[in-house]
């Protein structure tokens, strides 16, 4: 690992003066990925602007039917937050599914967000929950935000300050297998609200996406059986070592059944 | 004891070293890929013991630390293939991971049983 200047600013003022004007300065949220590409030389910034002391950017809030995660929200928080448990109680569990006790307690909502690793559970709920990325300069519906593998709509400097989720009439996302990796294969959020129904899956395909076919059956019918027969096209998913496209086309119809199954239990 | 069994139960359902075919890089090179059996991937075991002293050491004494590595592998891989059976399935490569398992049910040549 390569030396660096590390600056902890306490403001949003000081953090967006720090960002505009140290050379080759990254911003640093809970690290889970940027402390490990700096460790292997695939990025070496000569500054890191740690977010993590800015009061403002891990409050949790709701007001009427909105909740609001600040993007330094730790993962650990989220799960354990009795407003996010009472509001999306599926934010709070699909906070508390991940990685291990250690990354939960280093790794924030709005660093996931902003990575959008193609295996991470958040983006799944920002696009199923409709959620809207605020950020420092403007705010992104999450159907503008995912671009695809690591690509987001954020400008460079762009610094996400919270996630605003309306609170779904129903919604769910199952635990998924994760022996075998740390990563996921196939997960699937599905969320109701007002009628419409969002799926999104994660860990599938190169970034997070939603199925429309699945999105217009269960408005036709929330029910497993809905999406039961609807297979995605595996020549779109991803294949690696652990699964390959078919079995992901196959455990994406798996998990969205499941989703819906347990989006009815807990509604 | 409960560790050499764990290590065999490793190989038959997790820990898989990949290589790439065209570089001969390892894919499988850190713990993000490569699963080592965690404490939660196994039941609690029950050992119980078998005693045949040695006949050519100080009290009888052998070493047994990775006795169960050796059987752990076959039971393993034996009850998967028997619960696959009715399939027609006679093997399963190991480490009997759950995309390989999908695979040989989607390959089983025979029709499954009437549900």
């Amino acid at each position: 690992m390569r030396s660096f200047a590390f600056h902890r600013p306490t403001t949003l003022y000081e953090m967006s003066a720090l960002l505009g004007g140290v050379a080759d300065s990254m911003p640093l949220a809970g690290g889970m990925t940027l402390l490990p590409t700096i460790k292997q030389r695939l990025a070496t910034p000569a500054a890191l602007i740690d977010l993590s002391k800015i009061p403002q950017l891990s409050v949790i809030s709701a007001q009427g039917d909105i909740l609001t995660v600040g993007a330094m929200t730790r993962h650990v928080d989220v799960a354990e937050s009795e407003l996010v448990r009472s509001k999306i109680p599926l934010l709070a569990g699909l906070a508390a599914g991940i990685g291990d006790p250690a990354v939960r307690n280093r790794g924030t909502i709005g660093g996931s967000v902003a990575n959008n690793d193609p295996s991470a559970d958040y983006p799944a709920a920002v696009l199923a929950l409709d959620a809207t990325v605020v950020t420092d300069r403007r705010e992104i519906a999450a159907d503008a935000y995912f671009r695809g593998l690591f690509e987001t709509a954020l400008d460079p400097g762009e610094i996400i300050t919270a996630l605003r989720f309306p609170v779904p009439s129903a919604g769910a996302m199952p635990n998924s297998n994760r022996r075998h990796h740390a990563m996921r294969w196939s997960a699937c959020v599905s969320a109701k609200q007002a009628g419409k129904v969002r799926v999104a899956v994660t860990g599938a395909g190169p970034g997070v996406f939603r199925v429309a076919a699945m999105e217009a059956a269960l408005e036709r019918a929330f029910t497993p059986d809905a999406v039961a027969g609807i297979k995605l096209d595996a020549e779109n998913l991803s294949s690696d070592i652990h699964a390959d496209a078919e079995y992901r086309a196959h455990l994406v119809t798996v998990m969205a059944k499941k989703a819906v199954m347990s989006a009815l239990q807990t509604s | 004891m409960h560790g050499g069994i764990v290590q065999g139960v490793g190989q038959a359902l997790y820990e898989n070293a990949v290589y790439d075919d065209v570089s001969g890089q390892l894919l499988s090179g850190s713990f993000m890929d490569y699963t080592m059996p965690r404490a939660d991937h196994l039941p609690n075991m029950t050992i119980k013991t078998h005693s045949t002293p040695c006949t050519h050491t100080p009290m009888g004494v052998k070493g047994c630390g990775e006795v169960g590595t050796i059987g752990s592998p076959a039971a393993v891989i034996n009850s998967v293939v028997d619960a696959l059976s009715h399939l027609g399935v006679l093997h399963v490569d190991m480490p009997a991971t759950p995309n390989r398992i999908w695979r040989v049910i989607q390959n089983a040549t025979m029709p499954r049983a009437a549900e």
